[in-house]
């Protein structure tokens, strides 16, 4: 029973799995752009935990490293996508992913 | 693989290695700066002398297969000068189109420049990586300069729209391509190929396949989404017609060759899916894009996403291509070279036509052979070269594709294939038809621009779509010559 509390390699990876299914769910059934890309984070970040329970399991630094780059391109893709969401905010006033609708097959 | 305490010696040898990506860097920052003290004219003829000069370099640098730089996180020898040298062609291709664009819809956007630099170099590093962190790396400094080229006209709720989808979808993906190669360090305890290609880390993989299989399959949709092969291909047409058309053509070749020589990399080099179901997923997606992009693709009235739709069909013959062996990816490198020279060509001239987004419908085409003969011509020598015309380069490409698929026994993908891109044919030659064929008198006012810059880009382009169908051994014999190494390409790490 002890052994079902203390925290091991599964209990992270299993988090983290969470954490990316519910990011994935989020992405697909909200409608709001910023909410969206929240979303893209947090299964970026589930990715980071991951990284980081493989890197500890392995003792293998290249894992955590990896987590850094994963960190940088985040905050340049929230400076991308917010000015994305910017100028859209700019012409619609709103950022409805609904709205964003003109191009239809 | 411990590589620590490194020396410096080996860190200036891999700087040399990597001159042609250092060219590219040091001209993006450059161009920076330039905009900043105001000699935006200046910027399109940098960019150019760069891409110029670090294809050159990498071009006559070329190597044996197996010279890594750091560490073991670059490939530099092999196909990655000659795939270096392909991308930084098709960035100085988009730059002749580019300027005068952005001049004609009176956007004097400097910036575009340095992104484009940076795209390809992005694209480079990604195309020519030797781990699977230089994969990522490569690949989000790639997108992230498509995602500002797709929202590049702010005003413009078509532009924003494109940007928007692509950002969130792009980023979407990437997460799941990040989450696989996760699961493949999780099991193997490494991200480098040569590693990845070792006899124990094999028998690891195979000792923990279902974790193996989920890994490589998220690898797998974080890089057809790159490429819009069938499942993830909705974004393409969207996407492609709100970005300005010559980035769009630029979007629709480098970013997909890139993607493609990435994953034949791993796909080859890496005997990760060597005899195992992933091969047949990336087959049945390749049969399902070309049926699907053709057969959309011939419903369209606006030429633009026509392109687009038929990119998706291209992409699904070269991902045909990529399941055959090491033939096969010579094929692709073939392919996608001609491919950049006849789609950079089409939408360059399609936005040489275009002024506002109505522009590129069909119907505004109509007359378009009378009031300006030549440059018809010369659009639908572009479409007759993806329709796969002979003696056009476009027929050598498929011809080349079809071939290395058929040798290796898969003759049932070939014959759809091919039967795929004969129902292509209708578009393109419904294209020609419109501007050669119709009652001159409902023309509309449309003129293709007169400016010589984008005129002499696609000359050059019209006169290498000829020659090269003619004389496709120009470039084929340097490809199948960097490629002749690549089979000892996994060897030791330094």
């Amino acid at each position: 029973m002890m052994d079902f509390f203390t925290p091991n390699v599964y209990s992270y990876l299993a988090v983290s799995a969470l954490m990316f299914a519910l990011g994935a769910v989020g992405v697909m059934t909200r409608r709001n752009g910023i909410v969206v890309f929240m979303c893209i984070e947090l299964m970026l970040n589930a990715v980071n935990l991951a990284l980081i329970t493989f890197s500890r399991m392995h003792n293998d630094p290249a894992g955590s490293i990896l987590v850094f780059f994963v960190m940088c391109v985040a905050a340049a893709e929230a400076v991308v996508g917010l000015s994305i969401v910017l100028a859209i905010f700019r012409n619609k006033l709103n950022i409805d992913i609904n709205q964003v609708n003109i191009f239809k097959w | 693989m411990n590589s620590f305490p490194f020396s410096i010696a080996e860190l200036a040898l891999s700087s040399q290695y990597v001159l042609p990506l250092l060219i590219l860097l040091g001209a993006g920052l450059l161009l920076m700066l330039l905009d900043a003290f105001g000699a935006a004219k200046f910027l399109p003829w940098v960019a150019g002398a760069a891409f110029l000069l670090s294809a050159g370099v990498a071009w006559t640098q070329g190597a044996p297969a197996g010279r890594l730089a750091f560490f073991g996180m670059m490939e530099t020898g092999g196909i990655a000068p000659i795939v270096h040298a392909f991308l930084c062609l098709s960035g100085l291709l988009t730059l002749f189109f580019l300027s005068d664009y952005l001049d004609r819809h009176d956007r004097h956007i400097s910036d575009v420049y340095a992104l484009l630099v940076f795209a390809v170099l992005g694209m480079s590093l990604m195309a020519n990586a030797h781990d699977l962190i230089m994969t990522f790396i490569g690949l989000e400094t790639m997108s992230m300069c498509l995602y500002i080229f797709a929202a590049l006209f702010k005003t413009e709720l078509k532009s924003n729209e494109a940007g928007l989808k692509y950002f969130l979808l792009g980023s979407f993906a990437s997460a799941f391509l990040l989450y696989g190669i996760a699961l493949i360090y999780g099991i193997t305890g490494t991200t480098n190929f040569s590693l990845l290609a070792s006899p124990e880390r094999i028998e690891i993989i195979q000792s923990q396949q279902t974790v193996f299989y989920v890994g490589a399959g998220m690898l797998l949709v974080g890089l057809l989404f790159k490429v819009s092969a069938f499942p993830f291909h909705f974004w393409t047409p969207d996407v492609y017609e709100g970005t300005p058309t010559p980035l769009a053509g630029f979007m629709a070749t480098g970013s997909k060759m890139a993607t493609f020589v990435a994953l034949g990399t791993l796909m080859h080099q890496l005997d990760m899916f060597q005899n195992t179901k992933l091969l047949s997923v990336v087959g049945l997606a390749s049969l399902l894009t070309m049926i699907y992009g053709n057969i959309v693709a011939s419903r369209q009235q606006n030429i633009k996403r026509m392109l687009a739709y038929s990119s998706i069909a291209h992409s699904g013959y070269v991902l045909l291509g990529l399941c055959a062996s090491q033939s096969g990816m010579e094929a692709m490198l073939f392919y996608m070279f001609i491919y950049t020279l006849m789609n950079i060509g089409a939408f360059g001239m399609l936005g040489m036509v275009e002024h506002d987004y109505p522009d590129t419908e069909l119907e505004n085409w109509r007359g378009m052979g009378q009031k300006a003969p030549l440059f018809a011509v010369a659009f639908s020598l572009f479409l007759f070269s993806l329709a796969g015309i002979p003696p056009l380069a476009g027929f050598m490409g498929k011809y080349e594709i079809f071939i290395a698929v058929i040798r290796e026994g898969l003759l049932l993908p070939a014959i759809v294939g091919i039967l795929a891109s004969i129902v292509g044919v209708y578009y393109y030659l419904r294209v020609i038809v419109v501007m050669f064929f119709s009652k001159s008198g409902e023309t509309s006012a449309l003129l293709p621009s007169a400016s010589r810059i984008p005129l002499a880009g696609a000359a050059i382009l019209v006169v290498l779509v000829l020659v090269l169908g003619i004389f496709p051994s120009l470039i084929l014999n340097p490809i199948t010559q960097a490629l002749s190494g690549l089979s000892q390409a996994t060897a030791v790490l330094p």
